[in-house]
């Protein structure tokens, strides 16, 4: 098998996540084949690929909500501590955001973001209303700290919960489709609040669809299929040229509307 | 009227000259049976919930195997066979209550674990996601969520429950329907008043019951959906 970019570029920055021939099944079906990758501090790896490729599992299993059979995963050059407390502290690293918002629907926007700071990090209500305000209003929505999940919109409650996820202040951020469950003229407002993010440098594994998006972000393209993974380019590169049969299949269908 | 003239006994009993009996009697069961069906309906839903086998499975049998008695064959059995096995005497007011407490926790218990169930898969998950513990996730997450949802099906048990503490009365607990036997077998010929006070009063508070359910119910109208979270997979 040839070389992948596994490895990015510019080695002068750490190693944030780095996975090396991870492999995932599900009963005897294998979701996850030899999976490497390596991802530095201030990336933004766009994944992409066609359903069931394991681009989502992939990304699940960086913050262990999939656990993985072999291989190894790395987060700052440390082993996952699979005790409780070791879990605890990989995932307040690691921010996650869903495709379905996952909104706690008895709490309100103020109270879904300030839970896991009480909680995990001990931090006291004020403390943790303070820095929730703050991150409502980053995303644009301070106004709306006291509605229940249920009286926003889509684009409101992903915005929402990328602010549950920045509260807990992860070094790496993992969005699972996050606009895939949107209306169409909610994902822009999600879009934006994504790449702010990425030029404030947050570090980042987006899996999406929103092609024009990963062009516009991305420091490097990630492309799957059947468990693995086939092509990882800049994204010019892999957007104009790709070198893989089944990435050029994917994306003139993907890029045709 | 025949009803004044016994409301003290029958609200308090003998009380202060003896023990405490009548609706007072009939409250003070009703909320140790309340508060203690809730402790056992929450230990067995969130044990059967456990990632080990055989915890889950033992609390998801207990509630089956309770559940098959009437409530009052398990105040016998706990009533006459405790102290005949065990050597434990137990006054009949701490059989009912244990006995009542077990039995409708385990109907509470089924109830729970269908709304922990209805809970949308994704809530538990973000709670991982921001290093919640499965305790956490399932105290401030799961259960506020399971709870909403059920309830309804809460307000029926605690209806239930309340109703079926009259059966104390056969082991000797003094409560409301006790002490309204007591009243009618002392003066024999206004049955129908007196058994029609006992039928109001207990009317009434298990209206109040329903209507605090359905005070909740608004109360909690933080979701139209309880699963609305659970759009898309």
């Amino acid at each position: 098998m040839k070389q992948l970019l596994t490895t990015p570029s510019d080695v002068t920055k750490p190693v944030c996540v780095s996975m090396r021939k991870v492999s995932k099944f599900y009963g005897a079906h294998q979701v996850l084949k030899d999976v490497s990758l390596d991802v530095t501090q201030g990336e933004v790896i766009v994944v992409c690929g066609p359903s069931g490729s394991g681009k989502s599992t992939c990304i699940r299993c960086i913050n262990q909500l999939e656990p993985i059979q072999s291989g190894e995963i790395r987060i700052f050059d440390e082993p996952i501590d699979q005790s409780k407390k070791g879990l605890a502290r990989l995932r307040t690293n690691v921010g996650m955001v869903f495709q379905s918002f996952n909104l706690y629907p008895h709490k309100t926007a103020i109270e879904n973001v300030i839970l896991a700071p009480m909680k995990v990090k001990g931090m006291p209500r004020k403390e943790a209303e303070k820095i929730g305000m703050a991150l409502l209003a980053r995303v644009g929505l301070a106004e709306k700290a006291a509605s229940y999940p249920a009286f926003l919109s889509g684009g409101q409650q992903q915005r929402v919960a990328i602010a549950r996820a920045l509260a807990m202040q992860p070094a790496v951020m993992l969005f699972d489709e996050p606009t895939s469950a949107l209306d169409p003229e909610m994902i822009q407002e999600v879009l934006d609040v994504i790449v702010s993010l990425a030029n404030e440098g947050m570090t980042m594994l987006i899996v999406t669809h929103e092609m024009n998006f990963a062009r516009r972000v991305a420091n490097r393209v990630v492309f799957m299929d059947a468990g693995r993974i086939l092509e990882i380019a800049p994204p010019d590169e892999f957007f104009t040229n790709p070198k893989e049969e089944r990435a050029k299949q994917f994306l003139s269908k993907i890029l045709s509307h | 009227m025949i009803i004044l003239e016994n409301l003290r006994f029958l609200l308090i009993g003998p009380y202060p000259t003896g023990a405490i009996g009548g609706l007072a009697l009939t409250l003070i069961l009703s909320l140790f049976v309340g508060l203690g069906s809730l402790g056992v309906g929450l230990a067995l839903a969130a044990l059967s919930l456990s990632t080990s086998r055989p915890v889950s499975i033992a609390a998801q049998l207990l509630p089956t195997l309770i559940r098959s008695l009437p409530s009052l064959v398990f105040l016998f059995w706990l009533y006459f066979l405790l102290p005949a096995i065990l050597h434990i005497q137990l006054t009949p007011l701490q059989s009912a209550v244990i006995a009542f407490s077990i039995y409708q926790g385990s109907f509470i218990a089924e109830d729970l674990r269908g709304g922990l169930n209805a809970v949308a898969r994704g809530q538990a998950e973000a709670g991982a996601a921001t290093g919640l513990s499965t305790a956490q996730v399932f105290w401030h997450i799961k259960l506020p969520q399971a709870i909403r949802a059920t309830v309804p099906a809460l307000v029926n048990r605690y209806i239930n429950m309340f109703l079926y503490t009259s059966t104390a009365s056969v082991v000797g607990v003094m409560e409301f329907t006790g002490t309204t036997m007591l009243v009618n077998s002392r003066i024999m010929v206004h049955p129908i008043q007196i058994f029609g006070f006992a039928a109001i009063v207990y009317f009434v508070f298990c209206f109040g019951l329903s209507s605090f359910g359905r005070f909740l119910e608004r109360r909690w109208n933080w979701a139209p959906k309880i699963t609305r979270a659970a759009t898309a997979v």
